[in-house]
């Protein structure tokens, strides 16, 4: 049950003849008859129950696009149902609005269309909706909720993927180029081309060269060797899902930038032929995606990172290389996906890092904080002279856990959050050159 | 490899009504309305039982309480005394003009009720009139020749008086008010220097009694010294006495310098309230239930830099503060002036007196031995090592 205004109104008006007659009889009798009429009212409204709902929602969308929501509502009653309708979606769904004005001929069925902008990733849900329907004087409505759970997926919005033509374009280039500097022990022999000028004289195949004889000019033509970029290599990105990648950068949380990453560098590997595992991870499993290639690895990589909100945990590190054992034995790229703030945070880290590095190329990838180094410069009064003392130290720190990790046969790639995808994937096409994967 | 998110829709299909039934829910109540019925219905007849002839009046001859009088009533009729306890101005008239020279009139009106005129008809029919504790307008009215003269300190008094039932009673508690004679034939009792407690104003066709003073009447205080036998005393002298106090029912006609209010105020009062609450009933109604949803956390990453900021400058720590610009820079400097990470200090500031043609005795100051004794120290080696840097960086890299 509920009032509309105009039964406030209606019971205000009693203030004329409340003052003509002067007594309390006749306030008395005045809410008997507003209040008769509002019970009238409402025992006269259609009832709400009779309202049938399906709800034509889209699966997925990414964050920051707008979707659809469809709701439809049939009625089965004999009247016709005026009112109002309320769609119950979570305020992070970003429903434009929840209030729909509502006529429902009996026997009919309206769609109810919501424009949806969710402003966070996971299952934006709706577990009901509220009918409201008025009665014919329109003072009184009774009001009903219907339990219709509904829910939207939506996906990390892989905004880095405007980098990826242009490293598309770099991996193209490496295919078919001689080994004259990208010649290493992983890279594979290709095939064999005639010598151009420029080409290594050292990939000069002189046994295919005595082989072959020139069509044309009769004479020898040198034949080289051509090279092309190692395939079918193993990417394993670890995502750390622990308490440090809660923290926000340039309003991006860390573990959205290493998602981020990750989406960028599984792109790009897929389409290098190599093979890319993903494991997000805390002190146990998040989320894991395994042996998908090409367009299912991304809508599995995308469907499953969704869901996943940073943990107020310490990483277990000690997990890690069985972790990467799990996913694969051979020699890897094994990309940890986490932050190196402190010293002492990233104890755990390195001490793990030697065991992974005996068997795997390892590469740490980092956020950096771009307003630290805006604090450095800033100098103009005492305040601004601590932080930037403190801005200081916390790079140096960072420098020191860099160092270390170096020491220890690791990489490590930085950046600020729009920074952090795009290099570590110039790092992939740098190391996949060298023939270092 | 999927660029744009498949435009897959999925249907949800609708289920059962969450909100209960009015009738489920009256059900649920139904309990707790019998309940609440049960209680009134027993309540009523408790007090149905029990009699709800008790007044929490005081002097009230139904009052029971520390400040009624019904053991003073009761006293009395036993000793035969008819006693009438009408409410009422009507009520106390006929009662008195029944019988009017048998009867004593007892008046006590504690808030004044009575207006001049009323006390004036009540006088016109009791030749034996008592008034017990009158305010300004009932003796101003009726005992014209005393006025009111302070109060009595200890309120304990002597009779030293004629009267008999005074003079029987010896001393009484509980006189407040006193009174001062200006004449004509008046008598007075319990005396305070020249004022008196009790006095009897006489006059060709009544007698008026005032007494300043209502306590030695109650139920609470009637055994204390003689107020027992002044109370029969006065009160015991006839055979009919009509305890009159007067209630809100003798308060008519408009009282004097108040403007009148108009009889449908309370009722618009009330309307508003009405309207009030249906307001709030109205924008109140919750459009089905509360929505919840888990947030995540999500901290600000720069909060431990501030924090330390915070730190080092409570703490004063100015030489930490020193030292972590000088070794950034330092840093910093070596990589322009093209320096392996692994550079010495000493090479790192031989590199930079070459490049700046700074003396090296004053980069050593300036990078490794000075301290800073106060903030403003502080500040400026802050801005000469920036100076350093910006100068290094022109040197080497000229534009």
């Amino acid at each position: 049950m509920a009032l509309t205004g105009r039964f406030v109104v209606l019971l205000a008006l009693g203030v004329v003849p409340v003052v003509l007659v002067g007594s309390e009889w006749a306030l008395a009798g005045w809410v008997a008859i507003v209040v008769l009429l509002a019970a009238v009212d409402l025992a006269a409204a259609p009832s709400p129950r009779r309202v049938r709902i399906t709800r034509d929602l889209p699966a997925r969308v990414r964050l920051g696009e707008s979707v659809r929501a469809d709701a439809v509502l049939s009625n089965t009653g004999s009247r016709t149902i005026r009112g109002t309708v309320r769609d119950a979606w979570q305020p992070s769904a970003g429903a434009a609005t929840t209030r729909h004005s509502l006529l429902l001929p009996a026997g009919e069925r309206r769609t109810f269309s919501t424009t949806l902008t969710p402003f966070r990733r996971g299952e934006r849900r709706s577990s009901s909706m509220t009918i409201r329907s008025m009665g014919p004087l329109g003072i009184a409505m009774r009001q009903a909720t219907i339990f219709t759970p509904g829910y939207i997926r939506v996906l990390p919005p892989f905004n880095s993927r405007k980098h990826l033509p242009s490293r598309l374009a770099r991996l193209r280039e490496l295919d078919g180029r001689t080994s004259v500097l990208i010649r290493g022990q992983g890279t594979e022999f290709d095939s064999l081309r005639e010598y151009v000028r420029g080409d290594d004289v050292r990939s000069i195949d002189w046994r295919a060269t005595a082989r072959r004889t020139d069509p044309v000019q009769g004479g020898p033509a040198l034949v080289v060797r051509t090279w092309r970029p190692e395939r079918d290599r193993r990417v394993v990105v670890i995502v750390d899902s622990g308490r440090t990648s809660a923290a926000r950068i340039d309003s991006e949380p860390r573990i959205d930038t290493a998602f981020e990453s990750t989406l960028l560098l599984a792109a790009l590997a897929s389409r290098a032929g190599d093979r890319v595992d993903v494991v997000v991870f805390d002190q146990r499993v998040r989320g894991r995606v395994q042996g998908a290639t090409g367009a299912d690895l991304m809508s599995r990589l995308v469907d499953t990172m969704a869901g996943i909100d940073p943990q107020l945990v310490e990483t277990d590190w000690t997990a890690v290389p069985a972790l990467v054992r799990s996913v694969t034995a051979q020699r890897a790229l094994v990309v940890l996906a986490t932050s190196i703030d402190s010293p002492g945070a990233a104890r755990g880290l390195l001490a793990v890092l030697p065991q992974l590095t005996r068997t795997h190329m390892v590469l740490v990838s980092s956020v950096t904080d771009p307003s630290v180094l805006d604090a450095i410069h800033e100098r103009a009064n005492r305040t601004s002279v601590y932080r930037a003392a403190a801005a200081e130290r916390a790079l140096l720190d960072v420098a020191r856990v860099s160092a270390a990790i170096r020491q220890l046969g690791a990489e490590v790639v930085t950046g600020s959050p729009e920074e952090l995808p795009p290099a570590l994937a110039d790092r992939y096409i740098a190391l996949k050159a060298a023939g270092l994967l | 490899m999927s660029q744009t998110v498949d435009e897959a829709r999925v249907q949800f299909a609708g289920g059962t009504v969450t909100t209960p039934r009015l009738r489920s829910t009256a059900r649920g109540l139904l309990y707790w309305i019998v309940i609440a019925i049960v209680l009134v219905i027993f309540g009523l007849s408790t007090v149905a039982l029990t009699g709800t002839s008790q007044s929490k009046a005081r002097l009230s001859g139904t009052n029971p309480g520390v400040d009624g009088a019904a053991a003073l009533i009761a006293v009395l009729r036993q000793d035969g005394v008819q006693v009438y306890t009408p409410r009422t101005l009507d009520a106390a008239k006929s009662d008195a003009a029944a019988d009017p020279h048998h009867t004593t009139v007892v008046l006590y009106d504690q808030a004044a009720v009575l207006r001049e005129s009323q006390l004036k008809e009540l006088s016109s029919v009791s030749p034996r009139l008592i008034m017990v504790d009158p305010g300004y307008r009932s003796s101003e009215t009726l005992t014209p020749t005393i006025d009111e003269g302070g109060t009595s300190d200890s309120g304990i008094l002597s009779a030293k008086c004629d009267l008999p039932g005074a003079r029987r009673a010896g001393s009484v508690t509980g006189i407040q008010d006193l009174y001062r004679i200006n004449g004509g034939d008046a008598t007075g009792c319990f005396p305070e220097f020249s004022y008196y407690g009790l006095v009897r104003v006489t006059t060709a066709e009544q007698t008026i009694t005032v007494v300043g003073g209502s306590t030695m009447f109650t139920n609470g205080s009637i055994l204390q010294k003689g107020n027992a036998a002044l109370a029969l005393g006065l009160f015991g002298q006839s055979n009919h006495l009509v305890w009159y106090l007067p209630s809100a029912a003798d308060a008519t006609g408009k009282p004097d310098g108040i403007i009148p209010v108009p009889s449908w105020l309370t009722p618009v009062i009330v309307l508003a309230g009405l309207v009030l609450v249906s307001a709030g009933v109205w924008r109140g109604r919750r459009f089905g239930p509360v929505v919840v949803e888990r947030m995540p956390v999500f901290v600000r990453a720069s909060e431990t830099l501030e924090g330390r900021a915070r730190l080092y400058q409570k703490s004063s720590d100015r030489t930490h503060a020193l030292d972590s610009l000088r070794i950034g820079a330092i840093g910093r400097m070596a990589t322009t002036c093209g320096l392996p990470a692994r550079a010495s200090l000493d090479d790192v500031i031989g590199a930079i007196a070459r490049v700046t043609g700074t003396s090296v005795a004053e980069l050593r100051d300036l990078l490794i031995d000075e301290l800073p004794a106060t903030d403003v120290d502080l500040l400026r080696y802050s801005d000469r090592l920036a100076d350093l840097e910006s100068s290094v960086a022109k040197a080497v890299r000229p534009r």
